[in-house]
């Protein structure tokens, strides 16, 4: 029917009416260009930083599990510019399916075997480090990093070259025949507590290695018969970090080290950009990349990253982005869009919010350094937000 | 039974072209929605649209006298007292508009789609009483101008595009009676509601993904009632049997429109208001037109209309496009225009001559000066209607094909000359609903 078309016909035109286009140009600025606001850079410089501390976790569950933690750190080292430190490692074990009858032929070796990926100090060091059996029942979630688990007697010393990229700690053949039921026990979790790694006093400058525990890299506990080899992978992890004076950080720096529950916070003043449309937000941190990195055989590795928190008026602070030092210059944050979108936030209710912090990952434990600079004398050779806003305040 | 459910389709046409509408009336532009026209609409609270049939369309926009008994137009309620059978309209419009000013080294070209308007009308007593409820826009907010730049910090260079843009405009929904009192006089008044937000986009983009969209919107929201009161005179038999001139006079009283401006931030459904509501008003002015027409048989129609608006007189506590009262900014001006046309239908009020014979042939022309006056300039605009009006197998369905082609402004003076064209797709049904059973 004619009628029925006309009304199909005036349907599909009224929905393609509105799928309209434009050429856009300069045309009619005359008119309208007393409202037009540029997008314009703001740097903000913070206006106070100060050191806060906050509860270290290095405990945690290798490979990828709940609350992870990747590395265990191991050793002693004197260094006057950020300060002594030592670390002791707790490693425990998880049964893997045992082979058909490998529990009817006695066990004849064990090792712990351990993937070096990380070193901070003298990497010449001979580092002597001693092993004892861990008797304390412990939990990797909630533990203090000044913890120290109770122990046995000293099991073995293996010592490691600083560089050295696997660590076997063999046990003695005693204690080996000691325990040989508790390997293919059924009980063997709750049984084993794991084992205790520590370095007596180490001469010279020392040094802390960390060692990667993901089974991936090949830290396991390996557990042979005469007929198998099976490798038990690390599951619960634990590095007790101490920290020693720091000595006085040249002028117009603040030097930072991972492993203590240290970080920065960081006040800014939004005068003059409250309410703007906020197109692009990056943070970011100037440093002195001559008090990082190596000095000969001594090695101060500088933080790849550091994680940028913001602390709500209320509430614990939250995650935003984190901060890279990639490349050469400051530190900064490189992926900008959740920053970018908090601090929109922030300009349209600066209330609601106290301060920037920065802090350390908490995987994997290091000992990585950031030395800041923080002079004050231009906004460049101080921390800052760098703004890009749309027009001007009203 | 009538051969065409006209209910049933009419209802059909009713809530598509409503769902059509909503955009139109939204008062946020949706993100990739482009739907743009003339600069000129910044100002006040947006270009006027002033529909008033199909018919009067393509006659250059006369409507006060225009008299039909398929073509209920809007302007004139006392017109609706014509009514002999229950109508109903619903049209959509196309436009294109080039642009250019002395400085911007191109145009500027912008499409957008509209939905003109919805009417159902019914004759509560044929030829003496008329009610009409019918929604219109009454003004139109729709450009949008680019300004690219260029910024450099400390990791990046960009480009960027500050793009201005406006949305949104007036709507209009009003219901009346339309009366003949005796043979010659008929009179008719209908209340007015009219709403809308009228809304200022700042948009910035920039080529580097590292950079996000801002969007900063300045809405105006206002609604208000208003009057329009219309009368109408015809006399008949002036050169031949079958001719009548009638003179219709129309006003719409002025009114106090009551809102809110808010300034917001960010995408349409996810918006943080920057700062305090602020309430206030805007005080649209009187609208006054008359016109003439003459009607010779069936086979010749003439219409004249002029129409005045004394925006010079618009106020408002809430700034709008060139009008801030705080600031001692008024580019407003009274609003003139005078149009014309002719029509033409071969067949007369036969109803056995052949389709070609019993189309409608319409031309017109109007002239009009704007609202506005930037830079003290008055800004004119010339156009050209015109189109046709087919029949259908169906007594009483039109289906009118209308076009305008026209220019505004100048590029002298910091202006923009739009040369514009216009299509409008419109249909029109009557149909007898209450008819009484007989029985003999």
């Amino acid at each position: 029917m004619r009628v029925s078309a006309l009304v199909q016909a005036t349907a599909g035109l009224a929905l393609l009416a509105l799928s309209a286009c434009q050429d856009p140009s300069t045309v009619g600025l005359g008119l309208i260009d007393d409202d037009a606001s540029n997008p314009n850079v703001r740097v903000l410089a913070a206006t106070s930083v100060d050191t806060v501390g906050f509860d270290l976790v290095t405990s945690g569950l290798a490979d990828l599990a709940t609350p992870t933690q990747a590395r265990v750190l191991v050793g002693s080292v004197l260094d006057a510019l950020y300060g002594d430190a030592t670390a002791t490692a707790y490693v425990d074990a998880i049964a893997p399916t045992l082979p058909s009858g490998f529990g009817d032929r006695p066990v004849t070796r064990v090792t712990l075997e351990l993937r070096r990926d990380y070193v901070y100090g003298d990497t010449t060091t001979a580092l002597p480090v001693e092993l004892r059996q861990v008797t304390a029942t412990w939990s990797p979630t909630g533990l203090p990093a000044d913890t120290t688990l109770a122990t046995g007697e000293l099991l073995t010393t293996t010592t490691m070259t600083a560089s050295d990229t696997l660590a076997v700690f063999t046990l003695p053949a005693t204690w080996v025949a000691a325990n040989d039921s508790l390997f293919t026990s059924t009980a063997f979790a709750s049984s084993f507590e794991g084992f205790e790694l520590r370095t007596p006093t180490v001469p010279g400058a020392g040094a802390v290695v960390g060692f990667n525990v993901a089974a991936a890299s090949g830290s396991v506990l390996r557990v042979a018969t005469a007929r198998d080899t099976v490798s038990f992978r690390l599951s619960e992890v634990f590095s007790r970090v101490t920290r020693g004076a720091a000595g006085l950080a040249p002028m117009g720096r603040r030097l930072l080290r991972a492993g203590v529950g240290e970080g920065l916070r960081f006040v800014f003043d939004y005068t003059g950009v409250l309410q703007l449309p906020l197109a692009q937000a990056v943070f970011r941190l100037p440093i002195d990349r001559t008090l990082a990195g190596p000095t000969g055989a001594f090695v101060r590795p500088l933080a790849s990253e550091v994680a940028l928190f913001v602390r709500p008026r209320t509430g614990d602070p939250l995650f935003v982005t984190t901060v890279r030092t990639v490349g050469t210059g400051d530190a900064r944050t490189v992926s900008n869009s959740s920053l970018t979108s908090l601090v929109q936030s922030l300009l349209l209710d600066a209330a609601s919010y106290r301060d920037f912090q920065v802090r350390f990952p908490t995987t994997p434990v290091s000992l990585d350094v950031l030395p800041l600079v923080i002079d004050g004398a231009t906004p460049a050779t101080q921390p800052r937000l760098s703004l890009t806003v749309v027009g001007q305040p009203t | 039974m009538s051969p065409f459910p006209l209910a049933g389709r009419a209802l059909l046409v009713l809530v598509l072209a409503a769902t059509a509408t909503v955009p139109a009336s939204a008062p946020v532009r949706a993100q990739g929605q482009n739907n743009y026209g003339s600069i000129y609409s910044r100002y006040g609270l947006g270009e006027r649209i002033d529909f008033g049939s199909s018919q009067a369309e393509m006659l250059g926009g006369a409507q006060t006298a225009l008299r039909s008994t398929l073509y209920n137009g809007f302007a004139n309620p006392a017109l609706w007292a014509d009514q002999q059978v229950t109508t109903f309209s619903a049209g959509v419009g196309l436009s294109g508009v080039r642009s250019t000013d002395a400085t911007a080294d191109g145009a500027s070209r912008a499409t957008a789609g509209d939905v003109v308007g919805l009417q159902l009308g019914v004759p509560l007593l044929p030829s003496r009483l008329g009610l009409t409820v019918a929604y219109r826009p009454y003004s139109r907010v729709n450009y949008r101008t680019s300004i690219p730049g260029t910024l450099v910090t400390e990791d990046d260079t960009t480009d960027f595009a500050l793009n201005q843009e406006g949305g949104g405009g007036l709507q209009r929904i009003y219901g009346g009676l339309g009366l003949r009192i005796g043979s010659a006089v008929q009179v008719g008044a209908s209340a007015d509601v009219i709403f809308g937000t009228v809304e200022y986009l700042q948009r910035t983009t920039f080529d580097a993904p590292a950079f996000r969209e801002t969007r900063q919107a300045r809405g105006t929201r206002l609604r208000g009632v208003t009057g329009t009161f219309g009368a109408a005179v015809t006399a008949r038999s002036l050169t031949s049997d079958d001719d009548a001139l009638t003179v219709g006079l129309a006003f719409t009283l002025p009114t106090r429109l009551t809102g809110t401006r808010t300034v917001t931030l960010g995408e349409s459904l996810d918006r943080d208001t920057l700062a305090a509501e602020i309430s206030g008003s805007s005080t649209l002015p009187l609208l006054a037109r008359g016109g003439v027409s003459y009607r010779s048989g069936g086979r010749w129609t003439a219409a004249l209309d002029a129409l005045y608006e004394p925006w010079s007189s618009f106020e408002s506590t809430l700034p709008v496009g060139g009008y801030d009262e705080s600031a001692g900014v008024d580019d407003l001006r009274d609003r003139v225009r005078v149009g014309g046309g002719v029509e033409l239908v071969p067949a007369g009020r036969s109803r056995n001559a052949g389709f070609i014979a019993r189309a409608s042939y319409r031309l017109g022309a109007y002239g009009e000066r704007g609202l506005y006056a930037p830079t003290d300039q008055s800004v004119s605009t010339v156009a050209l209607t015109g189109g046709v009006s087919l029949p259908n197998r169906v007594s009483g369905a039109r289906f009118d094909l209308g076009f305008e082609v026209g220019t505004r402004g100048t590029t002298q003076n910091a202006l923009v000359r739009d040369v514009f064209a216009r299509g409008t797709l419109t249909l029109n049904f009557g149909e007898r609903w209450f008819i009484r059973r007989r029985i003999d």
